[in-house]
Order: C-alpha cells, then sequence, then structure tokens
C-alpha cells in the first residue's frame, strides 16, 4: 500500500478540569477525553467516525488539527509529525486540512459578507494574491458549491441553513486542502436538506480528489457517505472495519447496539427489528470504568472485562476487521 | 367519538412584516389510546399546531377552527379551564426538558407539587406517588434519586423524568414535540421503547411530533405530513411510507441515507423550505417540486380523500407522478 | 431534477448579473432603530443639544466671561431673561450672560462625556478583547487589576486627583478617563468568553489566522452592539459624574463652566427669585440625559432584536 496520507499513533487528549471553588494551586483532576486512537487515511478514503455525545469524536478532530493540545504522533504523508512542528511550520499544514462545522450559521462571522468569509483562509494563507484574484477564485468557488456568486456581498442571515453549510463547505475548500475533516456536517440541517450536503460534498470530494473525516453521531448518514468507519465509545476505539463489513456484521456489543438502534423509515422492518437497549448512562469521563470501559451497559460483559482491557485487533479473517472486545465474535451478531 | 377532534384549525401571528400563517387549516383526530404522528420540517408549523391546541401560543399568536377534546372544545378556552386540562387530562413533553423543569427545585417537590394542586394528595403521599411514577419510566434508583435537582440528571434521565412528570395524573393524551431530538440513538431506543410500554400500560393516546421518518415508522398508527403550514398527506402509516402519494413525501423518503440499505444515491430535492414571513400563495411546495405547473403556483388543491382513509393536496393525480 | 437543470442554464446568465447588494446587520438595526419613535425623537434632541453648543455662540449677545456691572447685585430686578437687552436666558448673579455660559456649559460637559466615554470604548473593549480572547493566566491578571482599580472609591480619588494637581479640565479627563473603561472592559470580556467558543472563531483559528487578526476581524465587530449600546448610556453617567464634581467647587474655574457649576450656583440663589437661573441649565441638562437614555434603549433594541 503506498503511503497513508494521515497516520495517528496512539493521540491521547486530556483536559485539566478544575471544580468551581477549587484554590488555585490545588491540582486540577484531569479527564481523558481521547485515550489513544490509531488510524490510518489514504489519499481520496472516506472515513467516518461514529460514537455518541461525550466519546471523544469532536475532540479527536481538533487534535489532528492542534486546536486542543494533545499527545501522540499525527504523522502527514509518512514523513512530517504535525504535533512536533513549531507554529510558523504548522501554518503550512494549515492549508493542507480544512474543517467543517456543525451549525451552519454559527460557524460563520455574522459581521461578514459572504465573500469576506470565504476569502479568509485564501488572505490569511496567500496574503500577496491580488483583490480581484481572490473574488475571481471565491466567486468560482461558490459556483462549486452551487451557490450564486453574484450573492457574494450578502451576509449570512440572509441565506437558509443549507445555503450556509454550502458557504462553510467553500470556505473550507478554497485553499485546495488535502484533507478536510467534517464535524457533524449534516446533523443541523432539516432532512431534505441533509441529502443535498451529502451529495454536494461527495461530488466535491470526487472532483478534488479529497480524503475526508466524516465525524457524525447517525449511523445511516456515516453509512452512506464513508468508506471505513471507527466507532469511538468514551475516547477508545471500540471497532473499526471497511463501511459493508462494520454493518453487515458488526461484532462488538457496542456497535451492535448502536446499529440496532437506527430507526428505519420502513414500517415493517422497523417494527420487527429487534432493538438492543443499552442500560444506564455513559459513564463520567472524569471516572472511567476498569478494564473495558463499555462493560458498565454491555449486555454480554464478564469478569475479565473488568480487569483487562482489551487491545483492538483482527477477530475474524478480514484483516482490516478490528475490534477491541475480549469476546468479540463468540456472541452472534443481532 | 375521538378522544381529540381537531377541525380547520390555523395559526396566525401577528409580527412587525405582518401577519404570518404559521399554520393553514388542519383537522385531525385521535382516538383514545391511539398514536399519530405530525411529520414536518423546521417551518413547518408542526410545534405552533400543538402549542395552539394547548394554549400555549405566544403572546402575538392567535389560533381560528375547532379542537374538541372529549367532546368539548377547548380551543381559546379561558388559562384556568387549560390549565386544569393541561395538566391533568393532556400533557406535552418538550425537546428539551430544561425549559420545562425548574431548575431550582428538586425533582420531588416539583412532581409532588403537581399532584397536591391537580389531585389534593398530601405532601408525603404525593412524594410517594412521584417515585412510583420515576421507577415506571425505569429510573434506577428512584427513592435517592428523586431528590436530585434536574441538572444532576444526564440527557436522557432528564427526558424520563420529563415523561414521568407528565404521567403523574394519568393524563388522556401525550403530546411528545420532537421528544427524541437532541438524545443520542441509543438514549433515544429506549426512550422510544419507555413511550411504547407507557402507552400501552396507562392506555392513552400519544401525538408524536417529530422529523424523524424512521422514529414514526416505529412508534405511530396515523401519520399527518405537513410543510410550510400546510398538509401535504395524512393517513394510516403503512400506505405513507410504502406508497408516498405526495410529490413532498416521496422526495423525503428518497432522501434519508438508510441504514438497512446499500449504495442508493441519495435523491435530493432541491431548494429550501420555505420561509414562512414570506409564504407562497399557492402550494407551499411548488417551487421545489418536480411536477409543479403555473395551477400550482395560484392554488394549492384542498386535502380530499382519494383512498380510504387516505387524503393528499396535490394538483397532480397520484397517476401523474412517475 | 427540473430545477436544477433551470438552474444549471441560467448560472451563465447570472454569472455576468449584477452583484447583489447584501443587507448587513448594521443595516438592518438602523432600519428598526429609525423606527423607533422614542429614540429617534431622542436622536433629533441630542443633535438640537449638539447644534447650540457648537452654534450658540454666534447667537450670543455677549461672550461668556463678559461682566455687566449694572446689573451685578441686582440680578432679580434687571438680569431676567428679555430679548430686548440681548441676555436671552437673563443673566447670572455676577451680570454674566447666562445664554453664553450656558453654551459653554454644554460644550464642556458635552464634551466630557463624549471623551469620557470614548476612552472607555477604545480602552475598554480592547482590554476586555484581549483578556478574554487570550484567556488563562493573562485573563486572570488584567481582570485581577480591574477589580483592584475598581476596589478604590472613584470619587475620593478624583477629588484627590483634582486637589493635588490643580483644577483643570485637563485634569478632569484624565481622571474619568481613568475610571470609565472598568466597567466596560469588564462587560466586553464577558461578551468575548462567550463569542470566543462560537464555531465561526473556531473556523478562522483552524485555517491558521493570528490571533490579533482574530480579535480585530471577528470579535470586535460582533462586541460593538453592545459597546454601543454601552457607551450611550456611559456618556450621561460621565456629565452627571462631572456636574457633581463641579457641584462640590472641584470641577472648571472661572470663567469656564458647565452644566453641573451652573446648576450649583442656580440653585444657590433660588430664594432670591432668580429661578432662571437654575431652570435653563437643568433644562439641557435632563434633556439631554433623558435624550441619551431613549438612544441608548433605541440602540439596544435596535442591535439585538431577540430580547424585546
Amino acid at each position: 500500500m503506498n503511503v497513508p496520507l494521515l497516520k495517528i499513533e496512539d493521540l491521547r487528549v486530556s483536559f485539566a478540569i478544575r471544580s468551581e471553588g477549587d484554590m488555585p494551586w490545588t491540582a486540577p483532576r484531569s479527564l481523558q477525553a481521547v485515550g489513544g486512537v490509531n488510524f490510518e487515511l489514504q489519499q481520496g478514503e472516506t472515513l467516518g467516525i461514529v460514537g455518541e455525545s461525550g466519546c471523544g469524536k469532536s475532540t479527536l478532530a481538533r487534535a489532528i488539527i492542534r486546536m486542543v493540545p494533545s499527545e501522540g504522533r499525527v504523522v502527514w504523508m509518512g514523513d512530517k509529525d504535525l504535533l512536533s512542528l513549531s507554529k510558523p511550520a504548522m501554518m503550512k499544514y494549515r492549508s493542507e486540512i480544512q474543517m467543517v462545522f456543525q451549525d451552519p450559521l454559527a460557524a460563520l462571522n455574522p459581521r461578514m459578507t459572504v465573500g469576506q468569509i470565504i476569502a479568509e483562509p485564501l488572505k490569511t494563507h496567500h496574503p500577496d494574491l491580488p483583490a480581484g484574484e481572490v473574488k475571481a477564485r471565491v466567486k468560482e468557488m461558490m459556483e462549486k458549491v452551487s451557490l450564486l456568486p453574484n450573492q457574494i456581498n450578502r451576509y449570512p442571515h440572509e441565506f437558509s441553513g443549507g445555503q450556509c453549510q454550502r458557504i462553510g463547505i467553500a470556505r473550507a475548500l478554497i485553499v485546495q486542502p488535502k484533507l478536510v475533516i467534517c464535524d457533524e456536517p449534516v446533523s443541523a440541517l432539516d432532512v431534505s436538506i441533509q441529502a443535498q450536503v451529502i451529495n454536494l460534498l461527495m461530488k466535491l470530494q470526487k472532483e478534488m480528489g479529497l480524503s475526508l473525516i466524516f465525524i457524525a453521531h447517525d449511523l445511516s448518514v456515516v453509512k452512506h457517505i464513508s468508506n471505513r468507519v471507527m466507532v469511538l465509545y468514551l475516547g477508545k476505539v471500540m471497532e473499526v472495519a471497511d463501511r459493508d463489513t462494520l454493518y453487515a456484521k458488526p461484532l462488538h456489543p457496542y456497535t451492535q447496539a448502536l446499529i440496532s438502534a437506527v430507526p428505519i423509515p420502513d414500517p415493517k422492518k422497523e417494527r420487527s427489528k429487534t432493538t438492543i437497549l443499552l442500560e444506564g448512562d455513559l459513564p463520567s469521563p472524569m471516572a472511567p470504568p476498569s478494564g473495558c470501559v463499555f462493560r458498565t451497559r454491555c449486555p454480554k460483559a464478564q469478569a475479565l472485562c473488568a480487569e483487562v482491557e482489551p487491545t483492538l485487533e483482527v477477530k475474524d479473517d478480514n484483516a482490516s476487521h478490528k475490534i477491541a472486545c475480549h469476546f468479540a465474535g463468540t456472541f452472534a451478531s443481532s | 367519538m375521538a378522544l381529540l377532534d381537531v377541525q380547520g384549525l390555523s395559526v396566525s401571528f401577528r409580527t412587525n412584516d405582518g401577519i404570518v400563517n404559521a399554520v393553514n387549516d388542519v383537522s385531525l383526530s385521535v382516538e383514545a389510546g391511539h398514536t399519530l404522528a405530525i411529520v414536518g420540517e423546521s417551518g413547518s408549523g408542526k410545534s405552533q399546531m400543538a402549542f395552539a391546541m394547548l394554549g400555549l401560543l405566544a403572546r402575538n399568536g392567535y389560533a381560528t377552527g375547532s379542537v374538541r377534546f372529549d367532546g368539548a372544545e377547548i380551543l381559546n378556552a379561558p388559562p384556568k379551564v387549560m390549565n386544569t386540562i393541561r395538566a391533568a387530562q393532556i400533557a406535552m413533553v418538550f425537546q428539551d426538558p430544561m425549559t420545562s423543569l425548574n431548575p431550582y427545585m428538586r425533582v420531588s417537590d416539583q412532581m409532588a407539587e403537581v399532584l397536591v394542586h391537580h389531585k389534593g394528595l398530601s405532601h408525603a403521599d404525593a412524594v410517594q406517588e412521584a417515585v412510583r411514577m420515576l421507577d415506571a419510566v425505569k429510573i434506577p434508583e428512584a427513592k435517592a434519586r428523586i431528590r436530585y435537582h434536574p441538572h444532576e440528571f444526564s440527557g436522557g434521565m432528564r427526558q424520563r423524568v420529563m415523561i414521568a412528570m407528565s404521567l403523574l395524573c394519568k393524563p388522556k393524551l401525550l403530546i411528545a414535540d420532537e421528544p427524541t431530538t437532541a438524545l443520542d440513538v441509543t438514549v433515544q431506543a429506549q426512550i422510544m421503547s419507555l413511550f411504547g410500554d407507557l402507552q400501552k400500560e396507562f392506555g392513552m393516546a400519544v401525538i408524536l411530533i417529530t422529523h424523524d421518518l424512521g422514529v414514526v415508522a416505529g412508534f405511530c398508527e396515523e401519520v399527518l405530513v405537513l410543510y410550510g403550514g400546510q398538509v401535504m398527506e395524512q393517513g394510516p402509516t403503512d400506505p405513507i411510507f410504502y406508497d408516498p402519494s405526495h410529490p413532498y413525501t416521496r422526495g423525503l423518503l428518497k432522501a434519508i441515507p438508510r441504514v438497512d440499505q446499500g449504495d442508493l444515491e441519495l435523491k435530493t430535492i432541491p431548494g429550501s423550505p420555505p420561509n414562512m414571513m414570506m409564504a407562497p400563495k399557492g402550494c407551499p411546495f411548488e417551487p421545489r417540486c418536480d411536477f409543479s405547473g403555473e395551477d400550482c403556483t395560484q392554488a394549492l388543491s384542498p386535502l380530499t380523500e382519494f383512498a380510504p382513509g387516505r387524503l393528499r393536496a396535490c394538483n397532480r393525480m397520484v397517476e401523474e407522478l412517475a | 431534477m427540473r430545477i436544477e437543470h433551470e438552474k444549471l442554464d441560467g448560472l451563465a446568465d447570472r454569472m455576468v448579473e449584477a452583484e447583489v447588494k447584501g443587507r448587513s446587520p448594521w443595516a438592518d438595526a438602523r432600519k428598526r432603530f429609525a423606527h423607533n419613535k422614542a429614540a429617534m425623537a431622542g436622536l433629533i434632541v441630542l443633535i438640537l443639544v449638539g447644534c447650540f453648543a457648537a452654534f450658540g455662540n454666534l447667537i450670543a449677545q455677549y461672550p461668556n466671561d463678559f461682566t455687566d456691572f449694572t446689573i451685578m447685585g441686582r440680578a432679580a430686578e434687571l438680569g431676567q431673561p428679555s430679548f430686548a437687552n440681548g441676555h436671552y436666558f437673563g443673566t447670572d448673579d455676577s451680570g454674566r450672560d447666562l445664554f453664553a455660559r450656558v453654551v459653554q456649559g454644554t460644550q464642556i460637559s458635552l464634551m466630557v462625556g463624549v471623551v469620557g466615554a470614548a476612552i472607555a470604548v477604545i480602552v475598554g473593549t480592547l482590554y476586555g478583547a484581549t483578556a478574554g480572547y487570550v484567556g488563562g493566566r493573562v485573563d486572570n491578571i488584567m481582570m485581577r487589576i480591574v477589580d483592584i482599580l475598581m476596589a478604590i472609591p472613584y470619587m475620593f480619588v478624583l477629588i484627590l486627583l483634582l486637589v493635588i494637581f490643580g483644577r483643570s479640565i485637563g485634569m478632569l479627563f484624565v481622571g474619568i478617563g481613568l475610571l470609565s473603561w472598568l466597567d466596560m472592559s469588564r462587560i466586553v470580556r464577558g461578551q468575548t468568553l462567550s463569542l470566543k467558543n462560537k464555531e465561526f472563531i473556531e473556523a478562522a483559528q483552524a485555517t491558521g489566522v493570528s490571533s490579533f487578526r482574530i480579535i480585530l476581524r471577528h470579535i470586535v465587530p460582533n462586541l460593538l452592539g453592545v459597546v454601543a449600546v454601552y457607551a450611550t448610556l456611559l456618556v450621561p453617567l460621565m456629565i452627571l459624574t462631572e456636574s457633581f464634581i463641579s457641584f462640590l467647587g472641584l470641577g472648571v474655574q472661572n470663567p469656564n463652566t458647565s452644566w453641573g457649576k451652573l446648576i450649583a450656583e442656580g440653585a444657590s440663589t433660588m430664594q432670591y427669585g432668580t429661578l432662571w437661573q437654575l431652570a435653563f441649565p437643568l433644562f439641557f441638562f435632563v434633556i439631554t440625559l433623558f435624550a441619551f437614555f431613549f438612544v441608548g434603549d433605541g440602540l439596544r433594541d435596535a442591535l439585538d432584536p431577540k430580547d424585546r
């Protein structure tokens, strides 16, 4: 296989948490938001990251572009560790990796025109570009995301949610990045608009040869857009596999529960399917369970799970399918 | 006689930019113990419709038409009447439970207050009853947790508290407005299965307001599809999903990605939902519809029954929608 | 799909179409402000008072320090307002033309208010935005400094400053300016903290926009609404402070005057039947304060329509 675009090795993110009323000298408690994540991303590939709120998926994305401090290695094109670069050296890679955000309107500065918003990354990374050239490129980009270029002087509040997300996508793509990280890009949009944005992302990916990291809590959306899918729970990878394997033959009990919980817009199927209901709530990340983090809610948990933390490994004949569960494959998937 | 019978309900708001019609001429009925879904996107007027039925409209809003509950007209009834009906007969669960729980009061006091006020129980009895209800919604260690303040519960638990609270007076009708939208899928599955259990246990009717067709498919017997304040299609669940009669419903069903299917290309509905400030004169879906013609910009055909129990509002015949 | 095709066909034509002009949030606010009658009335009053301060001297028949010895001491009989002798507002007890003195007092008071508010806006906004945006230890230190300055009873310090360094307008500006920005910086910091977590700030950070540019391009423009409202409410506060100091006799020095000083003088001779000496400066003082408050309210409603 050729050199992966991005290789994440043992990425960890912890936050120092101060409770209210602590004295300035009390040592803060630490919360591990992402605990040792490994993955590779090939050029042109889409990796879907799914998990429920609080599983660390957004933090992981921000750690890759160094918006939050982290440990581990983020290797870019096989040779540069982004985490060890100095700030000015990192600038070059900031144009290679761009991000699309969840709330389309909140991600746009209400006091700037659409043209200014889309042009900002361009002006940041190519400050010498003449104004006319910037404008031409902005207009070209707007056309690419199906916005009318003559709307360049309008303000975000004059657009609908779907159009705002198109503006966000245009802003991310104008510097021609190699990787775009989409953090829940469609979850704030209306059902009939979601499909537009998903199709647009897929079209642009093909045209520009982008790699995507697509973060979402909606498993059906992830299934639609991804080549490979990674399931996170409490900052740890539970299961990773290519899309079809993961959805057809999930081996981790959490993935199974997650997939079974997705409602299907088909009354007969939906009524006859068995949903694996998880008991209880997500444990506090301040005090994660010993051993396997999922054991407190796992329907198949056994004594071993509390003692030994399972490693992410191949459990069946598919070498790209890795599961972090002691008993994966020993019980039937639903 | 239907438990809830709504005829020609319209909701409008007076705003600085003139009168905005949020809901136009909706009729529906719910039998005791049955489930109805009101499906729509943002701005479709689905929540305002529920607010209007319960007399909870914002001050600049007003409703016309008729809402009969148990045979009695309740639309625009005086606040005092509505208060007793809301507590004891019709309960409502909202998307964000924090908006309807007082953050500074213990859950026990909030729940007991309802019973003391409406049923005349003593405080101690009321708390006991409240604990029983928390048990019913499967909150573990209900006895201890009832002493908590709302913020000490997780999102899913809070929604359970909210549901328990709405069930305290054993209402005949529960209106749930996007009850699981803010929750994760696994929690959503818990809550929806809880709704199913409770509905059987208490024999109440449920109106589920949502944008999620998947949730509707598993839970509701009847569906009403709203778009731009107009009913597009109305009828039993199965035919709406398997044989949608309206271009909007068809488009919507093709536009949602599904976990149970392989690589199907998502069909998009172009454009955006209408801005109700400048609602179109004819069919609200006309600008986005593949089958629209000149006549659609002029008027929306009235809701007509085209098959037993099924209603649709479209200028095209079902056969024309290829 | 029909629509999609139309869109594509029309795109070429639309490329050459003129660019649509946007409706900025400011333009919206202006429109809402113009609909607010009380605020517009306030604005008109302020403009009139401003014109009075700027051009009043052209109408005045006497300079403000000219003493009419024939009237001196007999102001109650001879110094009444009259068009005949050119003392439109009458004279004060020393026989000076009250019209000219009110014009001059208005200039000083407005200047104190506007300069005080301007210092507050510039210093307070930048200080607060920096503290809020940078956060962490820097924020802690910067805000503790503000806390310490706030803990000092400022009226006392102002009086001390004026006593030690002599009473001059310059000193008054320094004193008021030193103190006025504290509240502003706190308000701005609070707003910045909530802005900082907005996704558009994150988006700018993600592309590598420098902190300085983020503060200037993203934070400050979004703060201006709050700042503008607070500044219009700050101006009358500054005027009040100055008036209070002048009322105590520590403000501006003769022959210069201000509203506070004029009111003090007018009040001291109330019982001798020269009520106009109090009435004219008080009238200007009151309408100006009211006007500022109405404008401030109008601005708040216009800039933040959700609050209504």
